[in-house]
């Protein structure tokens, strides 16, 4: 199963990716996906040699999936961290309607471009 | 209300630039982020899914205008222009940033703010009646004691690495708001035979994985003794509570180990030795706080209610706000408002920076510049005059602040959730909206009466769903959100945690439990009575058939 | 070892031996809480300095009595976060009346140092730093205020406000 690493970025907590030539990055299609496990091992224990001096804390490697050209974790977390929370758009670069297996739920719902997300709808 | 002296201002601007001096060093790797986790924690910085939070206290509930703006600013200038208001009278911002925290700080400081100890393993926000002072119900005004506390409990060199967090709240009034038969130590003030006040004192309450409700450790404590007896509980804690399981170091396993009498005699042997020592609250230190709280200028009025009457008469809406929202006031021609938080499709307890300076406004202008935050997340104008009740009601309405709702099915606790937290297990947030749309008539919830809705994301409890009347607990079902339901918990004088109702639902099932729960109440409610009052006359049994069906309901 | 004691780089005069080595049979010497109620007559005998190391979940009640037969008492931070030696040092200060040297050891951090200082010890084996005076210096003036009173005697915010001692 294809995995990629995820950090929060220890200078203001922004999710972050590893990229491709050991940088971060907070864009998810930006992020190297590692298809051998021993390798994302490998990877998520080089980065945390680095100790305090890292750019990141809590490095953990997830599970992704490839979609449609695009990659999309797998757990419901990783998604939340991914694209930010579901109930504001904050953010505001969030696409929720653009997840496979995320469907948008109209609703009465007062804040602008506030979306549900249903993992399990079965649209 | 208090206002920090040359001694409390000096003490915030050497802690923020004691914490701006951790972050530098952490920030150059010099420390690890296991040697700074705790620092950062006492300042209330924690790491959460997007971004750090930072947990703002509101000492036992309390904020001046002035404050409110300061908190304002912060979240326009280090964060996306809001916050959240939480179970324990703090203010959350989601989207700080480390760098900046210290600076943050510092402008929190400067009106005499601070995230001190909003988390780690030491005393934490010492919370309170939000109506402390205005309350028709209260005997004592429990805020100069807060007060003690708070300083007495900054900074502790003896208690900053404690075993786990430790959590105080102090009742006033018999009808507690304040929820202490859930805290580590919770306090009742009330009169001794001899007709002097003092502290009941329980201990060993708590929420999140192993739920206690309090014991009383002592009947009836003597204020000048407050801080020695609080010492003496916290040093018996510190030395032999549990440090071997994270989810096992709460002062109530030990204090339902050994029993309360065996603990109640260690902290006596201990207290022995220091009742009468340094600790001593000194008489000229309360009176100097108590003249804080004195009582604002209140004009001398008559009583309003006539008036009020013919108003609400002529309109139904500022009725139906008055009978929700608006709770008598000890002063005659004053009534306490409830600010809402909670109108339907918002995220509960959230508030913009805009509202933030708008709610600043109105306390200026109609409660002499004082905002009080609830434990339903919700703020509080506490000294409104009874005339001026319409024309704050029509302000409040143009700011979405007047949902009538107050301890209603609608005016739902909820936790961040899966959203922003880095503990949760769900989304607790959607579940509270879709609550809300469900049962979004007025009316209807309003003949439905008092009914709490309480959820929490994970078994930590920060939603306080144990003692919700309904509580609903976000567990992870195989990589899915799912929610367990519990019935007829309660934080008041009568505390009780919630009866497990039944396997977890998944979240489009959880608003149509509700309604089944709600309809089986109206069938089985007995002469007006509360929700809470029927189901501890009924059972649990009748919901569960009524949610599950009958056969399932039998095999759980 | 990085002792620092009266803000100074010092010299340990003391064996330490609470790790089950061989006591020797003479000088200055650490023991732990076991060695010491085995061979406790033996260790006074000895006429030198004695020194005790506690772990962290040994309460000094057990040596109350015996306060004025130490010269050193060692107090043991396995994990910077297990904060019961604080107040064992206050118990042994302002209960026990114990006037040697009170040291810290262990997992002993600069940003600790401030507490442990007001709660009573006098000396801290800051190993983990690379300039422990440096350290111990700026640990020392993070505050000029605080609010609680413990036994180093020092006014406390509430007694400058009353002008009280």
């Amino acid at each position: 199963m294809p995995q990629m690493i995820i950090a929060n970025r220890l200078v203001d907590g922004a999710v972050v990716f590893l990229a491709p030539g050991a940088g971060w990055t907070t864009a998810l299609a930006s992020g190297v996906v590692i298809d051998d496990e021993a390798e994302a091992q490998r990877l998520l224990g080089a980065v945390k040699q680095l100790e305090a001096r890292s750019p990141v804390i809590d490095p953990q490697v997830i599970q992704v999936k490839v979609e449609g050209g695009s990659v999309w974790p797998i757990e419901i977390r990783e998604l939340i961290r991914a694209f930010g929370p579901t109930v504001r758009t904050d953010r505001g670069d969030t696409d929720w309607e653009a997840m496979p297996g995320i469907t948008r739920q109209s609703g009465d719902r007062r804040e602008p471009g506030v979306t549900r997300v249903n993992k399990n709808s079965k649209e | 209300m208090y206002r920090y002296d040359e001694f409390d201002q000096q003490f915030v601007a050497q802690r923020a630039a004691q914490f701006r001096r951790q972050v530098s060093r952490r920030l150059a790797g010099e420390l690890t982020e296991d040697q700074f986790r705790p620092l950062r924690l006492m300042n209330g910085l924690y790491l959460q899914l997007h971004a750090y939070m930072l947990r703002v206290n509101t000492p036992y509930g309390t904020l001046s205008s002035r404050q409110m703006r300061q908190l304002a600013h912060v979240a326009r200038k280090y964060d996306r222009g809001f916050g959240h208001f939480t179970t324990r009278q703090n203010i959350q911002y989601n989207w700080i940033k480390l760098a900046e925290a210290p600076d943050a700080i510092a402008d929190l400081g400067e009106v005499g703010v601070t995230s001190i100890q909003s988390s780690g393993n030491c005393v934490r926000n010492i919370t309170s009646d939000q109506y402390a002072g205005c309350a028709r119900d209260e005997l004592a005004d429990p805020r100069v004691y807060c007060e003690l506390l708070r300083q007495y409990s900054f900074l502790h060199p003896e208690f900053s690495y404690l075993p786990r967090k430790f959590k105080i709240a102090i009742t006033g009034s018999p009808n507690d708001r304040a929820a202490v038969a859930v805290h580590d130590i919770g306090m009742r003030m009330h009169n001794n035979e001899r007709g002097e006040m003092g502290f009941e004192v329980l201990v060993g309450g708590g929420l999140g994985r192993t739920p206690y409700i309090g014991q009383t450790i002592r009947k009836w404590l003597a204020p000048e003794h407050l801080l020695s007896y609080v010492e003496a509980i916290l040093r018996v804690y510190n030395m032999h509570g549990r440090r071997d399981n994270i989810h096992k170091a709460r002062i109530k396993i030990i204090v339902n180990q050994m029993g309360i009498d065996k603990f109640r005699e260690l902290v006596d042997q201990e207290w022995e030795q220091t009742k009468d020592g340094v600790l001593k609250v000194p008489d000229d230190e309360v009176a100097r706080i108590k003249a804080y709280f004195a009582p604002p200028p209140y004009e001398k009025l008559a009583d309003g209610k006539a008036e009020l009457t013919m108003l609400r008469k002529a309109d139904p809406i500022f009725d139906r706000w008055v009978r929700g929202n608006v709770v008598d006031h000890k002063v005659p021609g004053y009534a306490i408002v409830n600010v809402s938080l909670k109108a339907p499709g918002r995220v509960p307890g959230d508030i913009t920076a805009e509202t933030m300076d708008a709610v600043a406004d109105l306390a200026d202008r109609y409660s002499f510049g004082e905002i009080r935050v609830n434990h339903r997340q919700n703020l509080v104008l506490v000294d409104v005059k009874q005339s001026e009740l319409h024309e704050l009601w029509q302000k409040l309405v143009a700011l979405e602040l007047a949902t009538p709702n107050l301890g209603l099915l609608t005016d739902i606790i909820c936790c961040p959730g899966l959203d922003y937290c880095a503990l949760a297990n769900a989304r607790a947030i959607p579940i509270a909206q879709d609550i809300a749309h469900a049962f979004s008539d007025i009316d209807e919830i309003q003949r439905i009466g008092h009914f709490t809705i309480n959820i929490s994301g994970c078994m930590n409890a920060c939603g306080h769903h144990h003692v919700g009347h309904i509580g609903i607990l976000g567990v992870d079902k195989r990589g899915e959100e799912f929610f367990q339901l519990t019935l007829g918990g309660s934080s008041d004088q009568h505390a009780s945690l919630g009866d497990r109702l039944g396997p977890g639902l998944p979240q489009a099932e959880v608003p149509g439990a509700i309604r089944k729960i709600v309809d089986t109440y109206f069938t089985m409610r007995a002469n007006d009575e509360r929700f809470i009052d029927t189901y501890r006359r009924v059972g649990i049994e009748p919901f569960k058939v009524s949610v599950y069906g009958a056969e399932t309901a039998r095999a759980h | 070892m990085s002792l620092i004691k009266g803000g100074h780089l010092v010299e340990d005069t003391f064996v330490d031996a609470s790790g089950g080595e061989t006591i020797p049979a003479s000088g200055p010497v650490i023991v732990n809480l076991a060695q010491w109620q085995a061979q406790r007559d033996a260790l006074l005998a000895r006429g030198t300095p004695l020194g005790l190391r506690l772990h962290s979940d040994q309460s000094p009640e057990a040596i109350a009595d015996d306060i004025q037969h130490f010269a050193l008492i060692a107090l043991e931070f396995p994990k910077f976060r297990d904060g019961r030696a604080y107040s064992y040092a206050r118990l042994l200060r302002e209960r026990y009346g114990f006037k040697g040297e009170l040291r810290a050891v262990g997992d002993v951090l600069m940003e600790q140092v401030f507490f442990m200082v007001r709660t009573g010890f006098d000396a801290f084996d800051l190993q983990q730093s690379p300039d422990p005076v440096a350290d111990f210096q700026t640990a020392l003036r993070d505050f000029s205020v605080w609010y609680q009173p413990t036994g180093d005697g020092r006014p406390t915010a509430m007694q400058l406000r009353h002008r009280t001692r």
